[in-house]
């Protein structure tokens, strides 16, 4: 069967269209995933993972460096009074903050227990899923376990962790202190390097029991 | 294998071999920095919710300066909880458990009770460094207002230890101060546990407002042999 050029070119040009929006998208995919930018937008206005730190905490007060750990700031907002702006590791752990690194990861921490469901129902209908279960081991006597209930986008090019206390000991002197916090990330999810903390990926359930 | 043949395959070793004590020392120097944000981030979050803490202490404290001022200057608010006394002992008796300030003794025991023989219930008493005294026996349902001297300022019906109690709250000062907590605990038709503190201070009389919270009636109460 002899086919006609017009055939053979029209077929030729769509594969190359193909190739290069395929390129094209890879190229110019932003860094953070939309569930991760948009969600950081919504609960901390003007502040942006990817972006330099100078560029986000402009929008914040009484901002502070704490080596290895990264900005801390207040967040004059009704969910959350607290935002940690993390640069990358190597920026991190310098002795003084430089706000030209990029920012790596926001966490935002609460002491208002009432907006947690509404935020994990923001989560849910952002990302359309269930989130993963983890839990934090404490590393002192005087931290709770926590549980981790986190979200990441379907080729784990980011997400967003809501770490809530699950059990206290008697002699825990927190205990009824209602703290909990926001992680977003840009990045594949790698447990206690992108949470800061020390990550199980069992449920807290599993590990402490009720 | 002449030396030159050798050569190459040694240097792709000692290429791996470098290159893997790279990659250790990177690993370990990654961990030791991993393990110092996260002990760094666990500081921030323990000193935040001693802030948050803080904060809900200074906010009970209000609330209990609040009371304090509902009624009159001077005057608690019978349905408020007080701050508890700084140290507090727990005293268990064969009827009921209490936590008073921890300077508060048992000075009668009712089972050395002449009733207590009789009926398994008697006279408790507890007497703090100031002369203040706490007074836990057994009264008949219907005297809540019976059996105590003093003019009440508040009162209040609220439940503890699941168990429904009326409050009073009055002051029978004559010469030294003498403020009055009272407690009715209706426990069968007819008994109820009475509770009458007397207080030499505005400050006892709250923190023996606190004590009622605690006190619970155990089974063993109006059982006879």
């Amino acid at each position: 069967m002899k086919r006609s050029p017009f055939f053979l070119g029209a077929v030729l040009a769509i594969a190359v269209a193909v190739v290069f929006f395929m390129i094209y998208g890879r190229v110019t995919r932003p860094d953070v995933p939309l569930q991760v930018s948009a969600t950081v937008e919504n609960f901390a206005p003007g502040v942006a993972i990817g972006t330099s730190v100078k560029a986000s905490k402009a929008k914040l007060g009484d901002i502070r460096w704490i080596q290895h750990l990264g900005f801390v700031g207040v967040l004059d907002r009704h969910e959350f009074a607290l935002i940690r702006l993390a640069p990358a590791a190597d920026a991190r752990h310098k002795v003084y903050g430089d706000d030209r690194a990029l920012v790596e990861s926001v966490e935002l921490v609460s002491v208002n227990g009432d907006a947690i469901s509404t935020t994990m129902v923001d989560l849910g209908i952002v990302f359309r899923s269930s989130p993963k279960d983890g839990c934090i081991i404490p590393g002192t006597d005087d931290m709770p376990y926590r549980r981790v209930q986190y979200w990441t986008t379907p080729s784990d090019r980011g997400g967003v962790a809501i770490v809530t206390d699950w059990t206290f000991t008697p002699s825990t002197s927190t205990a009824g202190v209602n703290v909990w916090s926001m992680i977003a990330w840009a990045g594949s999810f790698k447990g206690s390097e992108t949470l800061l903390a020390k990550f199980d990926s069992r449920s807290c359930l599993a590990i402490v029991g009720a | 294998m002449t030396l030159r043949q050798a050569i190459p395959p040694f240097l792709a070793l000692s290429a791996a071999l470098m290159l893997g004590s790279c990659t250790n020392g990177d690993s370990a120097a990654t961990a030791r920095n991993i393990d110092s944000s996260i002990a760094a981030s666990e500081a921030m979050m323990l000193s935040i919710r001693d802030s948050v803490r803080g904060v809900s202490e200074a906010e009970r404290a209000r609330r209990t300066r609040d009371a304090l001022a509902v009624h009159a200057p001077d005057s608690l608010d019978a349905c408020s909880i007080p701050l508890q006394a700084q140290v507090v002992t727990r005293h268990t008796t064969d009827v009921f458990t209490l936590e008073l300030p921890a300077d508060f003794t048992l000075t009668r025991d009712g089972d050395v009770d002449r009733r207590k023989k009789h009926y398994q219930y008697g006279q408790y008493e507890f007497t703090g460094s100031d002369g203040s005294k706490v007074i836990i026996d057994a009264a008949n349902n219907d005297e809540g207002h019976s059996g105590w001297t003093g003019s009440i300022s508040s009162e209040c019906d609220i439940e503890i230890g699941a168990r429904g109690v009326h409050l009073d709250v009055a002051n029978a000062t004559i010469s030294g101060e003498d403020r009055i907590v009272h407690a009715h605990i209706p426990l069968s038709p007819r008994l109820a546990l009475r509770f009458v503190a007397h207080a030499r201070s505005r400050e006892r009389q709250s923190e023996l407002l606190s004590a009622v919270h605690s006190l619970r009636v155990r089974a063993a109460w109006g059982e006879t042999n």
